[in-house]
Order: structure tokens, then C-alpha cells, then sequence
């Protein structure tokens, strides 16, 4: 079963051995309310400068993370909404069910085509 | 809810919690010194699950600190005391007393323990709740675990030859404290104390009430100090 984003940050936190209220007080927010993300109970996802920092701090992939949290960052957002085929071309994509590996070919060769 | 839990003598419950930071200086590497790092020893020594959140409603009670589900390894802190170093730790090292102390009696099957949900609705668990003033023997016994784990012997005594070189005599100590009086001088004593052994996670008065279990303040009425 995929791991879920608040067991990934308590996960990543206990492996480098950091406590909660250490974790909280680098990123600058409560115990009290990292603790309810840990925990899933808190219903708004945190910001997306609060998962920054802790993906920072807890030395994890900010876009996973993110993904984790069922959030776009901004940037990816800002494209999304520029391009009005993106969400198309994404759907798609995401329906032929490619891997990581076929993903980084298609980056791969888009990259090449755009430099010719 | 009392829990009828053996008689445990102090040198026990020290020696448990002695243990503890053997522990957490084989897992760290290096052995603790004040401030005790108490949540290092519940997640990271112990493995277990520590939450901060509001114990008071989600239990109903009014007066809740702390509470431990004993098959769930998972220790709650009520979210009143985030910001309250002292009576945090000592709140977490007591739940952590229970843990050491208590929960093997559940596994050996002497002790039952009362059942509570972790969320309104939730199945309901072996669980200790602890709640402000509660004075049966299991909170008794966790208070003193967490006292001895906070406020290691040897590093009280180091830090009291440091400030007076020895125990500090008190005139008329028993008698003041029997009137109700505040003593100052033991309070300044426990502030210069807590600053120069690093005790910066105890509050004044668990230092006062190590300080005289110690033997370290005593009625300067008695006479002879050594």
C-alpha cells in the first residue's frame, strides 16, 4: 500500500532523529499541528512552504511530497493553466500507465527536439 | 480510574529509569546529559508513536495531560501544554514511567487496565490516562520514574557540589514548610541548580522535591550537615 504523506514525514523524521517538536520549531509551526498532519487528522493539506521546508529539513523530494499531499506546486500550476492542451496531454499520458523510466525518455526526447 | 499495580520500591523505579538512558546512550552514542532529551527516548530509544493533540475533548476530561495506549505504543500529550517545557517533559518522562513500569504488567497479564478510544467513536483500548492531581499508586510510581530519568542522582549532586560544594542547610526548613511558607532560599537554590547542571527542561519544583529526596537540602535545625 503507498505510503501516505503523514506517515512519509514521520517516517523520514524518526530515520534522521528528529522529534516532533524539534521538526515543528525548524519549520516554524506547532507540535500540535505537525502532529495532526502526521496523523492526517488536519483536513487542510499544509501550505506549500511548510512541505518546502520539510522536505528540505527531512532531506525528501519535494514534488513526491507534494504529490503525496494531492497538491501541484505553483509553478507546475501556472503551466497547467497557461497551455490549455496540458491537461489533455497529462490525461493521456497518465492513462497509458508509463513508468518513471518511460516518463524520463519522453522528458528525454522532448528536451532533444526543442534544442534542434 | 485507579490501577492496582505492585508495590515498587524507589530503588527500583530509579534503576528502571537508569536503564532507559543506558539505552538511549548505546542508540545515540553518547551518554545523555541535562536537559534529558525526553522525546529522543520516546520515539527513538522506545519506538514509540508520540502525538501532540486535544486529549481534553477528545477524552471528555477536563483535566488530561497525558495518556498512553498501551497496544497502540502510541503516548499523546495534550496540546495545553506545547510551549510548557517543564511540565511537558515531565509529562511525556511520566507517560514514558508508565511504559517501563506498567505496560509489562499487561503483557504478563497481572494488571487490567481500564479501556479508552483514541478518537470518539474509535474501538476502545488498554490505555492509562493522566490526569492532573491523580494520586494512585501507578501515578505515584510514574512520577518518581520521571523525576529519576529528568533529574539523574549524579548530575544533580555534580551540579550541587558546583554551586555550594555540598548540601545546602535550610534554618527551620520543616517547620517553614509545615506553615505553608514559601521558601525562598530553596527556591533560588533549585534556580542556581537547574541553571548550572543544564536541567533547563525541569521546573523549580521538581528540582526542589530532587533536591530534598536528595538529600541535598536539608533543616539546617538538625545540625550537622556531613
Amino acid at each position: 500500500m503507498k505510503e501516505r504523506f503523514g506517515e512519509r514525514l514521520r517516517r523520514k523524521r524518526t530515520e534522521l532523529k528528529l522529534g516532533l517538536r524539534e521538526t515543528a520549531t525548524k519549520v516554524g509551526i506547532s507540535p500540535t499541528y505537525l502532529s495532526r498532519i502526521e496523523t492526517m487528522e488536519e483536513k487542510s493539506q499544509p501550505a506549500e512552504d511548510v512541505i518546502r521546508k520539510l522536505a528540505t529539513l527531512l532531506n525528501d523530494d519535494f514534488d513526491e511530497l507534494m504529490t503525496l499531499a494531492g497538491r501541484v506546486s505553483e509553478d507546475v500550476e501556472k503551466v497547467i493553466k497557461a497551455d490549455p492542451t496540458m491537461p489533455e496531454f497529462l490525461r493521456t499520458v497518465g492513462e497509458k500507465n508509463l513508468s518513471g523510466a518511460d516518463l524520463m525518455k519522453l522528458l528525454d526526447a522532448q528536451q532533444k527536439k526543442g534544442k534542434r | 480510574m485507579s490501577t492496582n499495580v505492585p508495590f515498587l520500591s524507589d530503588v527500583q523505579i530509579e534503576s528502571a529509569a537508569q536503564e532507559l538512558l543506558r539505552r538511549y546512550a548505546k542508540w545515540k552514542g553518547e551518554a545523555p546529559r541535562p536537559p534529558i532529551p525526553v522525546d529522543a527516548l520516546a520515539e527513538g530509544v522506545l519506538g514509540l508513536t508520540l502525538e501532540m493533540g486535544d486529549l481534553r475533548t477528545k477524552l471528555g476530561k477536563p483535566d488530561v495531560l497525558g495518556a498512553t495506549w498501551l497496544d497502540d505504543a502510541l503516548v499523546v500529550i495534550d496540546s495545553s501544554l506545547e510551549g510548557k517545557e517543564g511540565r511537558y517533559c515531565f509529562t511525556l518522562s511520566h507517560e514514558l514511567g508508565h511504559w517501563q513500569l506498567h505496560r509489562p504488567l499487561r503483557e504478563m497479564d497481572t494488571v487490567t487496565f481500564p479501556l479508552f478510544s483514541r478518537e470518539p467513536g474509535a474501538k476502545a483500548t488498554a490505555a492509562i490516562v493522566c490526569r492532573d492531581g491523580q494520586r494512585d499508586p501507578a501515578e505515584i510510581q510514574a512520577d518518581k520514574f520521571s523525576a529519576f530519568l529528568l533529574m539523574p542522582a549524579s548530575d544533580v549532586r555534580a551540579a550541587v557540589k558546583h554551586v555550594s560544594g555540598g548540601p545546602l542547610a535550610i534554618g527551620n526548613l520543616l517547620a517553614r514548610k509545615q506553615a505553608g511558607e514559601r521558601i525562598s532560599e530553596l527556591r533560588d537554590f533549585a534556580s542556581e541548580v537547574i541553571a548550572n547542571g543544564g536541567f533547563t527542561n525541569v521546573s523549580n519544583q521538581a528540582m526542589q522535591i530532587r533536591l530534598e529526596t536528595l538529600k541535598l537540602v536539608v533543616d539546617g535545625a538538625q545540625g550537622r550537615l556531613f
